[in-house]
């Protein structure tokens, strides 16, 4: 019985040790509220309202906020597996909510840029897919949005490969 | 069974993931040679006819390294995007530095191999060609549009900032600018200071994904 046991751990052990080189870091899934955005231009400050529910722009006119992701992934260089951002438009018309997701270099410059355009309105989601499929090693992630007056950002949800 | 016996099982089971592991790195090499005698193939016809690619003087070091890859993939419409989110992508590409550079150039090369095959679409290119010049004209910081090509379905525009120091702020000036006209964007390095080539997607089309060789390979 103990030769037997002694077998199958060394049996256990070798599937292990294949297995580790095998291995695959999982994709990542998050989803970041609100507060992760500024106004864009004036320092962060003024126009816009903060609450647990989202970002709302309260100063009359369109305002744009621009939203750092946090990314675990800090290697690849095919961005994003899906991104969706969560928007409450009460404007008459749609196409007043218009988001660029964004990958950025270390230097600061854009290398993939992809622009969604609100089509409805009322509570929304802009969906990139997988589309924001370009990115630089070390590089970061944003998303700029423009917001109608009375719009409230709710959520940003996105997947990393 | 005896101690031999376990043995025996034992060995044999290594033996057959040391033959896995053999097999499968042949199997890798093999996917990777057969990408890379592809691209050359459509390098060499393209040449044939005419086409000659500007070689950058980038060093795999250089701090000024941007993006690039593979994927002779064709330009998706815009309503298979979910589809790149499949398993297959989730195994996506961790590139060194070396590798992300040569990443960058063989996709650049990909996107520049695809458009000289590409006719001109007489209902919109020309008109968006003059788009993206005259995009710039009240943009600040100041940008350039030193070249602008569109085929079927892409445009390719050769940028400079005139003032280095703020090459980053006039590039987004110009690309905010441009994804009024389409809704997608890449960019990549030029060959000097200040100096970018943007890549657009026409409306219903989108650009490859930039996968390690690993992950095209699949």
């Amino acid at each position: 019985m103990f030769k037997v046991q002694r077998a199958f751990l060394m049996v256990v052990g070798l599937v292990v040790m294949g297995a580790v080189p095998f291995g695959r870091v999982h994709a990542a899934t998050t989803v970041l509220g609100p507060t992760v955005c500024l106004r864009a231009n004036t320092n962060g400050l003024g126009g816009v309202e903060y609450t647990s529910a989202g970002v709302s722009n309260i100063s009359g006119a369109p305002v744009d906020v621009v939203c750092a992701l946090f990314r675990d992934n800090t290697t690849n260089t095919n961005g994003m597996q899906d991104l969706e951002v969560a928007v409450t438009d009460p404007s008459a018309a749609p196409g007043g909510v218009i988001c660029d997701a964004i990958t950025q270099d270390r230097k600061g410059s854009a290398t993939k840029v992809v622009r969604r355009t609100s089509t409805a309105v009322g509570n929304i989601v802009l969906d990139w897919g997988g589309s924001v499929n370009v990115s630089v090693s070390k590089g970061h992630y944003a998303v700029r949005c423009t917001i109608p007056n009375g719009a409230t950002l709710r959520s940003i949800f996105y997947l990393e490969p | 069974m005896s101690r031999g016996g376990w043995l025996a099982v034992v060995g044999a089971g290594a033996l057959a993931a040391a033959g896995f592991l053999f097999v499968r790195s042949r199997l890798s090499s093999a996917a990777e040679a057969d990408r890379i005698r592809a691209l050359e193939e459509r390098l060499a016809l393209l040449e044939k006819q005419g086409y000659r690619p500007r070689v950058l003087d980038r060093r795999p070091e250089a701090p000024a390294a941007h993006l690039v890859v593979p994927a002779p993939a064709p330009m998706a419409p815009v309503g298979d995007e979910r589809s790149t989110t499949s398993e297959k992508a989730a195994r996506a590409s961790k590139a060194a530095p070396a590798d992300e550079v040569a990443l960058q150039r063989e996709y650049f090369t990909d996107l520049d191999v695809r458009l000289s095959g590409e006719t001109p679409d007489p209902a919109w290119s020309a008109s968006t060609e003059e788009k993206l010049r005259n995009s710039v004209r009240d943009l600040r910081p100041r940008i350039t549009v030193d070249k602008a090509q569109c085929g079927q379905t892409m445009c390719r525009v050769e940028t400079t900032a005139p003032d280095p120091h703020e090459d980053a702020a006039a590039l987004d000036k110009f690309v905010s600018a441009s994804l009024a006209l389409m809704p997608e964007v890449v960019v990549r390095d030029g060959d000097g200071p200040g100096r970018h080539v943007v890549y657009l997607a026409r409306k219903g089309t989108e650009f490859p994904p930039m996968n390690a060789p690993e992950v095209t390979a699949q």
